[in-house]
């Protein structure tokens, strides 16, 4: 009862509440004088557009065609870097999944869609519908398995990654079963058993395995205090698979925390302008010229407003990095906001970062609730990280 | 079923690894949003500009007419009129229930975040009086991450929000009639009574000696109707005018007093107005206890009606809603245990024994409250 009395009250001002959130405004609009004016450049030129209408509308129909039809988008959004063609493949997926009984590979893409948009509890779902359909899918176990890892539930990784070494996938099954064991307890253990498994195959996996492997390594080594071999680590992942966001990001965050501002500006010069290039950009350049607001931070934000008036939340770890990097005028506000987005953030994903950006925000707060929250699980889980450590020491100490 | 897996299962190396690595979350800003201006004014006239993004009209209109993967001035001028005619088709405004006519007047090109867009001008005309509507048809079925996000004017004030393929309408709510959140509170306040029972057994413990007079130190039945009813008056009246005093004063900031301090006190004076029933002797104190008394309720009314009301607009008329409400139920409860308590008073088992055992019941009640909230 109070809380329908309180909507009401609420509607009553919902209309200037919600007026605030004016939409992004864009750039001044124009009208080109040059017929030859490039407005825009079409990735993967304008074939892949050519029929879709109709295939989509065959794909309602046969199963086999839409899940072609949906991989197909997701490996075009993968190499022309066009993230936009996820909602597309998604589309070819929708009246599928709403069926209730959906063959596993229209599943299994679903699941990845919806992985990258930090809707894991979903995917989870959906994969375990998966395997139970198709109990031999490497795939499904190989995303279950780091869907888990991704969110801090190392153990219940653990039997995909022994699924896909029983099944002979060497490769991704060690760095599956490297990254579980990495998180509870036995770090050296995850590294000497990567390193053995790169000393040992003269032939070596496909590039993206090996790039995939050496990232996991080098993410490994820094939790370790071993941040040189991370970015040579990082460097030679890098040179393999070029096209990878996440590893260029991770480079480029080993050279700032190693100081090596001019290296990192390279790594990321060539990169698309995504959030996380954006982020790390600006971090760069304040460091880089004291006192100078960096320009990429305007873009950065306007992003990041847009994204939250679409109603979504999968910025949240660049959201807490930024603030945490750029505090705005009343800094003791701000740092209760920051702990809450450090901590929102770590209920989603749990990767090295969104750790290490929980403690950071717990630490600069000495907030007793949230360092007692990540002591508490640092326990249970055995995850190490010298770098959560220290900042954990530095908010306990007075 | 094989034939379809080709991208998963071809085997060892074909496991799908950069579904692992290196996919960072589908970038929203990237993930295809349109972006809809509209202002509806009190005359009739309509305007506003609806800015799509290139890429995503490209799946929609052919703008690479020669197919050399860049999209030219010329080919979008070539393209008007498609452009013109998807929008008209896709994009409905609404006024009143009737349809708003548009059209679009011109193409120009411009950015969101980075991207190209095409920033497509209107203007039109709708009803000049009613709700508005919008509904847009555009993108959402081929692409499931479509959103339009919207700006809208209208003679009420402006309204930003999103569309997306499970809810492709606004609809503009009517304004909030300021009766309906009156009335609203008034039943607040009437239910926060009835279902309150602290303040049930309170009034219950005031109302039970009402029916009685005092005669040689001992409770006897009241001679005549008027004189229990100007003694029920008489106490209503006094906890009343208390109780409002300190919800004006609490709701309205001037004092502050925490939940923690008040609950325990509302369970004492429950207590204490209770045992008060069974000394006879004490009864010229009722009056000033149940005004003092009224003023810790209040407080505790305050805190309700804060829980309810956590925005600070329209405060007052909540108040008196709220108040009103209070006012309202009490009353009720006055006249459905007035009459009983009339037709009780002859027996003499009333004043003798029943109305101090169900006094006693009050104060245990309360006792044991006491001890919850202090706990």
């Amino acid at each position: 009862m109070a809380l329908a009395l309180s909507a009401l009250a609420a509607s009553a001002l919902a209309v200037p509440a919600t007026a605030k959130a004016s939409t992004a405004g864009g750039a001044a609009p124009f009208r080109p004088t040059d017929p030859e004016f490039v407005v825009a450049e079409l990735p993967g030129g304008s074939r892949a557009r050519d029929g879709f209408d109709r295939q989509l509308q065959l794909s309602r129909s046969d199963p086999q065609l839409a899940a072609q039809l949906a991989a197909a988008l997701l490996e075009q959004a993968r190499i022309s870097a066009q993230p936009q063609l996820y909602g597309r493949a998604e589309s070819v997926l929708a009246p599928w999944i709403a069926r209730p009984t959906v063959p596993a590979p229209l599943l299994i893409l679903e699941a990845n869609i919806l992985q990258q948009r930090h809707e894991f509890a979903a995917a989870i779902d959906l994969l375990d519908r998966a395997i139970a359909q198709d109990p031999r899918s490497g795939q499904a176990h190989l995303m279950r398995a780091n869907v888990r890892i991704v969110t801090g539930d190392y153990e219940r990784a653990r039997p995909d990654c022994a699924w896909l070494l029983g099944s002979g996938e060497q490769w991704t099954g060690s760095v599956c079963i490297a990254q579980v064991l990495g998180s509870t307890g036995q770090l050296a253990r995850a590294r000497a058993l990567l390193e053995r498994l790169a000393a040992g195959d003269a032939v070596g996996p496909a590039a993206e395995v090996l790039a995939w492997a050496l990232s996991v390594r080098a993410d490994l080594a820094q939790r370790a205090g071993a941040l040189p071999e991370a970015q040579d680590l990082l460097t030679r992942a890098l040179a393999l698979a070029p096209a990878s966001d996440y590893t260029r990001l991770a480079l480029a965050d080993v050279l700032i925390a190693r100081d090596r501002l001019a290296e990192a500006v390279k790594v990321l010069a060539t990169a698309r302008a995504s959030v996380g290039v954006l982020l790390r950009r600006a971090i760069v350049q304040s460091r880089t010229h004291a006192g100078y607001t960096p320009e990429s931070l305007a873009a950065l934000e306007e992003r990041l407003a847009v994204s939250a008036q679409r109603g979504e939340r999968t910025h949240l770890r660049e959201e807490t990095r930024l603030a945490l990097e750029f505090p705005g005028a009343d800094a003791a506000i701000d740092r209760q906001a920051v702990l809450a987005l450090a901590r929102d953030n770590f209920n989603v994903q749990r990767e090295t970062e969104d750790i290490r950006l929980f403690a950071r925000a717990a630490a600069i707060t000495r907030d007793p609730a949230a360092l007692a929250t990540l002591e508490e699980w640092l326990r249970r889980s055995h995850y190490e990280d010298i770098v959560v450590d220290e900042l954990l020491r530095s908010g306990r100490s007075s | 079923m094989t034939r379809v897996l080709g991208w998963f299962a071809r085997g060892a190396a074909a496991l799908c690894v950069f579904c692992v690595l290196g996919a960072p979350p589908a970038e929203s800003h990237e993930s295809s949003t349109s972006y809809l201006k509209l202002d509806a004014r009190a005359d009739g006239s309509l305007d506003g500009s609806l800015d799509v993004g290139v890429l995503d009209l490209s799946w929609s209109v052919p703008l690479d007419a020669d197919g050399d993967g860049r999209v030219l001035w010329k080919e979008v001028e070539a393209a008007g009129p498609a452009i013109a005619g998807l929008v008209a088709d896709k994009l409905t405004v609404e006024r009143g229930g009737r349809r708003c006519t548009f059209h679009v007047t011109d193409v120009l090109v411009t950015r969101h975040v980075g991207e190209p867009y095409l920033s497509l001008p209107f203007v039109g005309r709708c009803a000049a009086a009613g709700l508005l509507g919008i509904r847009s048809d555009l993108f959402f079925g081929e692409d499931s991450g479509h959103r339009t996000l919207f700006d809208v004017r209208t003679p009420s004030g402006p309204v930003a929000g999103f569309l997306m393929g499970s809810a492709r309408e606004w609809q503009q709510s009517a304004a909030p009639n300021p009766w309906t959140t009156f009335a609203a509170f008034v039943v607040q306040g009437i239910w926060h009574v009835w279902t309150g029972y602290d303040h049930l057994a309170f009034l219950l413990s005031l109302l039970l000696p009402c029916a009685l007079t005092v005669a040689r130190g001992a409770w006897r039945p009241a001679e005549g109707l008027r004189v229990v009813l100007r003694d029920l008056l008489r106490i209503i009246t006094a906890f009343t005018v208390a109780h409002s005093i300190t919800l004006g004063l609490a709701t309205l900031q001037v004092v502050s007093v925490s939940a923690r301090i008040i609950e325990p006190l509302i369970a004492a004076t429950i207590v204490m107005a209770a045992l008060l029933n069974l000394f006879p002797k004490a009864a010229r104190l009722r009056l000033p206890l149940a005004f003092s008394f009224g003023l810790i309720h209040g407080f505790g009314f305050a805190l309700a009606l804060s829980e309810l009301a956590p925005v600070r607009g329209q405060i007052v008329a909540l108040l008196a809603g709220f108040n009103i409400g209070v006012e309202l139920a009490q009353l009720s409860v006055v006249l459905l245990v007035a009459p009983v308590l009339v037709v009780l008073r002859q027996s003499a088992v009333y004043a003798t024994r029943l109305m101090p055992a169900a006094s006693v019941a009050v104060a245990a009640a309360g006792c044991i409250w006491l001890g919850a909230r202090l706990g």
